[in-house]
């Protein structure tokens, strides 16, 4: 293959690459919080099934990979998510919310057990929350909600 | 021709056209293997009178004979040179060197360290025999037999890791003697069954540094706690209160076998789920499904997480519902422990996944356990029968037995035979039953009702008339194919060889298999005799004991380098600390987490970076009698062990640097506490709001954390200095009177 054509193709290569790099990244996908319910099937399509949820008029939407989202009065209230890639440890997140007035909140469960009990770490300002056990190093949740 | 006779003709043709590729010299063939740490006991046990069990042997000589059985699994060690107090650690077994340089320093009483006098000591059962203030006593050897077997600290110390003072020997608020925290008789006895009771993986637990008592009569100090008798945390320890101790005037039966059980299957849980991203290895998917536990969340006034169980029937307790970890071991525990009520409880498919992977497909139920007893220990049977027919033909044995007759046998057998035959049988049957009784924790009861002692022999017989004829069909022979696999090591070569592969298991099937072949060709006997000879050697080389075995060995050898990786560790945190620290880019890898404080993304990101080089690199420092650690596969496996060590040092480092930090940090406010407040009070034009009083504060917060300069490498700015700004540095600043006399000069300034 000649060089010039061999050098085409590199550049092709890594232009597909960077395309691929940047589409793909450390990116938030675009959030639905506030989104209307038929919006959200509009962009993520059907749920495998809608649970209803001890709260008024609430209902929650959930998605393949345990991805859920709740909605109150047909609007998006709260998205969860499992962690990916790096952000699955909480110093990734502790780093993220370095510069945001952070709030360490309980989480409720009707049977509480006796050891390592879920906490959120939540930063109103990005309206982001991840839930991990006390004493654990990786975060098991990522919540979505809306800013403040 | 049978489908699976076809398969081995393939095999068998295959082997004749394939030869071993050459692999280099094993390390760990330098490494001495010890005998088994159970011909002792069982010698003993068989020697005792009818009707006597496992706690009869309970005595100062049997845990020293078995200490010294473990001990010589490090003979080939280099010694570990250093001093702790007045002992010279060259001079002592590898493991109690090892053992006073790793936990010399957290023994006796911490508050007064030199309160306990161990001049008289030259061995560490009697360093702990000196806390317990009893000279020769079984404390001692079960405590450091429990180090031996286990690899972790079975506390005698009076500090209660995460207690809230930070004295030792003060716990809920109150002062205890060393003695509260030591374990009673009884229970170091508990101790010592459970460790005869307890296996693979449960003495792997590479994580757990300790298992510590709480004093005498306490609860546990944290509210969440209340009620509970253990606790076991993901930074190391256990936690043991009363509850989780207490044994029934038999002292075979009690609680604190489940107890114990239940919360070493929590730190099973915990280093299952390592690498797998999740927390729990009960939270990975199959777990769930199982166990039928779903998650059910959403946002109320709070986050709300429940976890729900698809059939409430299958729980073997109704705390086995709150959630998956909590299912785990209450699980594990039962199925061990009460294993009628696992089998009634639990759905199939759960009791065997857990059975499967935890207790090597053993039930423990009433109905089975004798089968269960007596498959798990098919190799060692076998290898007796070899070794009798071996004995028989060899020599003019003289006894009488009735226990074969010329049925039982295809071929001919002449009377003396026969008699030799049955006389070994019967001895072989005694000492199978001495063995359960030694090992099973129902071994003893189970097996002294008399109608059940027919179940057991009614069993037992048809596995000795088989194994009698095959051996004595194929003769000689099968003892020397035999021996000839043992002394090559075929089946741990095997599974060395399987490391790696995602299906271990089978492909170590498939290469025992085929060594095995190797060795049954060389001996040129028909197909059929070939077939058996396999077979017997395939049944007594199961996976998870060679697994076990092997694993157990190269632990072994790391345990004597742990000096070597502590310095590493300590060079890797060096490079990393050293090199241009920032905080820009967010923190990257999982080798090594934090479970609490912070880390700059530098550091962090470096140590991960870094951190397969180095455990790369400790490995290459490996060296036995010349030999480097050269094979591949043996480098996964010594990868799998090294890698808890680097990341537990680096953790102290971390925690060490971390206290040095919050010291500077506290002399810097100490120093600057008043110019800080100085230096806000010079100009006001941080405030943006002046009304809202939290908006003031947090305006202040923020220009103070701006003008402080210290930046700290392990603690997050905010969590580090927060508390003195706010009650100190902004402290009423909106009452000061540069303040007020300031707000006065804007409002006039603002006047039209």
């Amino acid at each position: 293959m000649p060089i010039s054509i061999l050098e085409h193709c590199m550049k092709f290569y890594l232009l597909i690459t960077m395309v691929l790099v940047i589409s793909c990244g450390d990116k938030n996908p675009t959030s639905v919080i506030g989104a209307h319910g038929n919006n959200l099937i509009e962009t993520h399509g059907d749920p495998i099934r809608i649970d209803p949820l001890p709260l008024t008029n609430s209902s929650m939407f959930i998605y393949p990979g345990n991805r859920k989202f709740q909605l109150q009065n047909n609007t998006v209230t709260n998205s969860y998510r499992d962690p990916q890639g790096d952000e699955t440890t909480v110093l990734f997140w502790k780093h993220k919310f370095k510069k945001c007035q952070t709030e360490l909140v309980r989480v409720m469960a009707e049977k509480p057990s006796h050891r390592n009990l879920p906490v959120e770490l939540r930063c109103p300002d990005q309206g982001i929350g991840v839930i991990f056990s006390e004493g654990s190093d990786l975060v098991s949740r990522v919540v979505e909600f809306e800013k403040e | 021709m049978k489908k699976n006779e076809f398969f081995f003709a393939i095999l068998t043709l295959a082997l004749y056209g394939c030869s071993d590729p050459q692999r280099p010299a094993r390390f760990i063939s330098a490494w001495d293997s010890p005998e088994s740490t159970q011909a002792v006991l069982e010698r003993k046990i068989a020697s005792l009178p009818t009707g006597q069990c496992l706690k009869d042997l309970y005595s100062v000589e049997t845990l020293q004979a078995e200490i010294h059985l473990e001990e010589k699994k490090y003979q080939a060690a280099r010694p570990i040179e250093g001093q702790w107090k007045h002992l010279d650690l060259a001079r002592l077994p590898i493991p109690q060197a090892n053992f006073l340089n790793a936990h010399g320093n957290k023994v006796g009483d911490l508050a007064y360290p030199g309160r306990t006098d161990y001049s008289s000591c030259k061995d560490v059962p009697c360093v702990f025999n000196q806390v317990y203030g009893r000279p020769d006593h079984v404390a001692g050897y079960v405590h450091y037999l429990w180090y031996l077997k286990f690899g972790h600290l079975l506390s005698a110390d009076n500090l209660v890791p995460g207690q809230n003072s930070k004295v030792p020997g003060v716990y809920n608020g109150k002062n205890f003697s060393l003695a509260s925290y030591l374990y009673s008789d009884d229970e170091l006895y508990g101790f010592w069954r459970l460790s005869h009771m307890l296996e693979s993986p449960f003495t792997e637990l590479a994580y757990l540094d300790e298992i510590q008592r709480l004093p005498r009569g306490e609860n546990f100090e944290q509210k969440e706690l209340q009620g509970t008798c253990g606790a076991a945390s993901s930074d190391g320890y256990i936690v043991l209160g009363d509850g989780c101790l207490t044994l029934n005037q038999n002292r075979d039966q009690g609680h604190l076998y489940q107890g114990i059980l239940h919360e070493l299957a929590h730190q099973l849980d915990f280093e299952e789920g390592k690498g797998s991203g999740h927390f729990y290895r009960s939270h990975q998917k199959d777990y769930l499904e199982v166990s039928g536990m779903y998650l059910e969340e959403y946002q109320a006034k709070s986050l709300v997480q429940t976890w729900k169980i698809l059939n409430k029937d299958n729980l073997v307790s109704e705390y086995a519902s709150v959630t998956p970890e909590e299912n785990f071991a209450e699980t594990v525990a039962y199925l061990r422990m009460s294993p009628e009520n696992a089998l009634l409880n639990l759905s199939e498919k759960h009791f065997e996944f857990v059975s499967e992977k935890y207790f090597n497909n053993a039930s423990f139920s009433y109905s089975d356990q004798f089968s269960d007893w007596q498959n798990k220990r098919y190799a060692d049977l076998t290898k007796w029968v070899v070794k009798a027919v071996l004995e028989c033909r060899q020599t003019s044995d003289a006894r009488t037995s009735n226990f074969f007759t010329a049925a039982d046998f295809k071929t001919s057998v002449g009377p003396g035979l026969m008699n030799c035959y049955g006389a070994y049988a019967e001895e072989i049957g005694a000492r199978l039953l001495s063995m359960v009784k030694l090992k099973e924790p129902e071994g003893c009861v189970a097996t002294l009702e008399r109608s059940r002692k027919l179940t057991w022999n009614s069993l037992l017989r048809p596995k000795l008339v088989s194994l009698f004829k095959k051996n004595h069909t194929l003769g000689l022979l099968t003892f020397n194919f035999y021996d000839a696999l043992v002394k090559s090591r075929a089946a741990r070569d095997a599974y060395l060889i399987c490391q790696g592969e995602i299906a271990a298991e089978t492909c170590f099937d498939e290469e025992v298999r085929k060594k095995a072949l190797e060795q049954a060709l060389v001996l040129k006997l028909s197909h059929a005799e070939i077939k058996d000879l396999v077979d017997l050697y395939i049944s007594v080389n199961d996976f998870s004991k060679i697994q076990s075995q092997t694993r157990a060995t190269y632990q072994s050898y790391v345990l004597t380098r742990s000096e070597d990786i502590k310095k590493t560790s300590e060079a890797l945190w060096g490079r990393c600390k050293g090199t241009n620290p920032n905080d820009d880019l967010p923190p990257k890898g999982q080798h090594f987490t934090l479970t609490d404080g912070y880390l700059i993304s530098s550091i962090y990101s470096c140590l991960n970076q870094q951190f397969k080089d180095t455990v790369a690199l400790v490995i290459d420092g490996f060296s036995l009698e010349g030999l480097k650690v050269e094979a591949n596969d043996e480098r996964i496996i010594f990868e799998k062990i090294v890698t808890p060590y680097l990341q537990k040092n680096l953790k102290e480092i971390y925690r060490r640097e971390q206290t040095a930090e919050l010291l500077s940090a506290t002399e810097f406010m100490r120093i600057n506490s008043g110019k800080l407040r100085e230096r806000l009070q010079v100009d006001f034009g941080w405030t943006g709001e002046v009304v809202d009083l939290k908006k003031l504060q947090s305006d202040c917060r923020n220009r103070s954390l701006a003008l402080i300069n210290f930046s700290p490498a392990y603690h997050l700015k905010k969590d580090l200095f927060g508390p003195f700004i706010s009650g100190s540095v902004c402290w009423k600043i909106q009452e000061s009177e540069r303040f007020q006399r300031w707000l006065r000069s804007s409002e006039l300034a603002l006047k039209p």
